[in-house]
């Protein structure tokens, strides 16, 4: 009886645990770098290269709002200070199909071995770009750089866009 | 339209002649070829808008002011009136100029040059100086008293903007129209203590009661807070010119114009 009582008890911890175990544990991510190949060409050989890419995605049924005369003004402005260290291009539908976003304006900052950045909607203060720009470039980032950069991911989590903090690509 | 007998008609008055007069004072900007065409029309509609509506114009490339004409007619046809006003202009040497102004960052209490603040290409212009519209000197009024109400400091990204002319650089279209085109707007970061409220914090409802009070306070006053607009631009404040009218085309023209020729642009103080 005791011996019974013992197996049922080393069972249910045993099933516990497992429960634990199986909460606490990360779903497998797959390591799909699929998207590369949707990237523009000058955007493909930048990355491969090792420089910084930007692709953003806008709607042509709002160039005649406020926030798109903001976004343009400022994405032109940091196109021609930014002395082609950050290529910039049009995202490729492929592109967007590939990793399932759903926003219909987004900008993505990606540089190989940095952390990566998606922005959800148009940039309309140029103090991001100046903020992605500086940590791709390795300078001192201030409090207020900070404050301006957008949300992390993880390259490799990009085909389900798990936005991650402090992730760095090998 | 044009030639149209409306009240008195103007003496005679070739049409080759009206374009080289209307092109002095400077709101015809094609040649001169002599057919009355949409291009001369809208010159001296322009021209009658300036009249009605513009307190200063420049003589001898200098401010001056000058009383509005209130009984010129806007249609961009040839009456004495504008006839009349046309010629005084010519004798007097006169050209049409924008209401752009400049205020010194030095004299507004709660508003400076965000770090990423630029000067616009005018060599009229200095660094610590901003430029909106005369008729949006309110604006700037307004939201630097509410903000040393409420204890924050606006950062200032942009106010004036020039029309990109030339698109080097441009990887996208810029917008043709915009509230920033004819001086009616103000991009900025409201700054509460150490806390920079930006769209993020906008879009998070992360924003300081500081913030969200300024932006009550100034809404009340009829401005437009880019927060409410769609898409979303929370920096920006306006003072609304629709841009579906003929004077946010006039005012367009004229500002512009103004940034482009190098016109004087008079200092005010708030």
């Amino acid at each position: 009886m005791l011996g019974l009582r013992a197996i049922i008890k080393s069972a249910i911890l045993v099933f516990i645990t497992l429960g634990i175990l199986a909460c606490g544990s990360e779903p497998e991510i797959k390591n799909d770098y699929s998207y590369i190949k949707h990237l523009p060409a000058k955007a493909h050989d930048a990355y491969a290269r090792g420089d910084g890419i930007l692709l953003f995605s806008f709607r042509k049924n709002i160039q005649d709002s406020e926030a798109y005369a903001d976004w343009a003004e400022y994405l032109n402005n940091f196109n021609s200070t930014s002395n082609s260290d950050i290529v910039i291009s049009k995202a490729s539908k492929g592109f967007i199909t590939s990793l399932n976003i759903t926003s219909p304006e987004f900008s993505i900052f990606l540089k190989k071995g940095q952390q990566s950045y998606f922005y959800d909607g148009l940039i309309v203060e140029p103090q991001v770009y100046t903020a992605v720009y500086r940590k791709y470039s390795g300078e001192d980032l201030s409090n207020i750089d900070r404050s301006f950069l957008p949300q992390t991911f993880c390259q490799s989590q990009l085909s389900s866009l798990v936005l991650t903090k402090n992730c760095v690509e090998d | 339209m044009g030639w149209k007998n409306t009240r008195k008609s103007p003496p005679k008055y070739l049409v080759k002649d009206l374009q080289e007069d209307l092109k002095s004072v400077g709101v015809f900007i094609s040649t001169a070829n002599g057919v009355f065409g949409p291009k001369t029309e809208k010159a001296l509609k322009l021209f009658q808008w300036v009249c009605a509506k513009m307190t200063h114009c420049l003589k001898d490339k200098k401010h001056y002011s000058r009383v509005k004409t209130t009984k010129i007619l806007i249609d961009g046809s040839l009456n004495l009136d504008t006839y009349n006003e046309l010629t005084q202009w010519i004798k007097d040497k006169k050209e049409v100029t924008g209401d752009l102004i400049r205020i010194s960052f030095s004299d507004l209490s709660n508003i400076e040059a965000s770090p990423n603040f630029k000067k616009i290409s005018s060599a009229k212009v200095f660094k610590s100086e901003l430029v909106i519209s005369k008729s949006a000197k309110k604006l700037i009024s307004d939201i630097n008293n509410k903000a040393k109400n409420e204890s924050v400091t606006i950062k200032v990204n942009q106010a004036f903007r020039e029309k990109s002319v030339k698109l080097t650089g441009a990887v996208v279209t810029p917008a043709k129209k915009s509230q920033h085109l004819v001086g009616h707007a103000i991009d900025c970061n409201i700054v509460d203590g150490d806390n920079w409220n930006n769209s993020t914090s906008f879009k998070n409802k992360k924003e300081t009661e500081g913030a969200k009070k300024l932006i009550t306070a100034l809404k009340k006053q009829d401005y437009r807070w880019g927060g409410d607009f769609t898409p979303i631009d929370s920096p920006d404040f306006d003072l609304k010119l629709d841009h579906t009218t003929f004077s946010y085309e006039a005012k367009f023209f004229l500002n512009q114009r103004m940034i482009s020729l190098n016109h004087e642009i008079r200092k005010e103080k708030i």
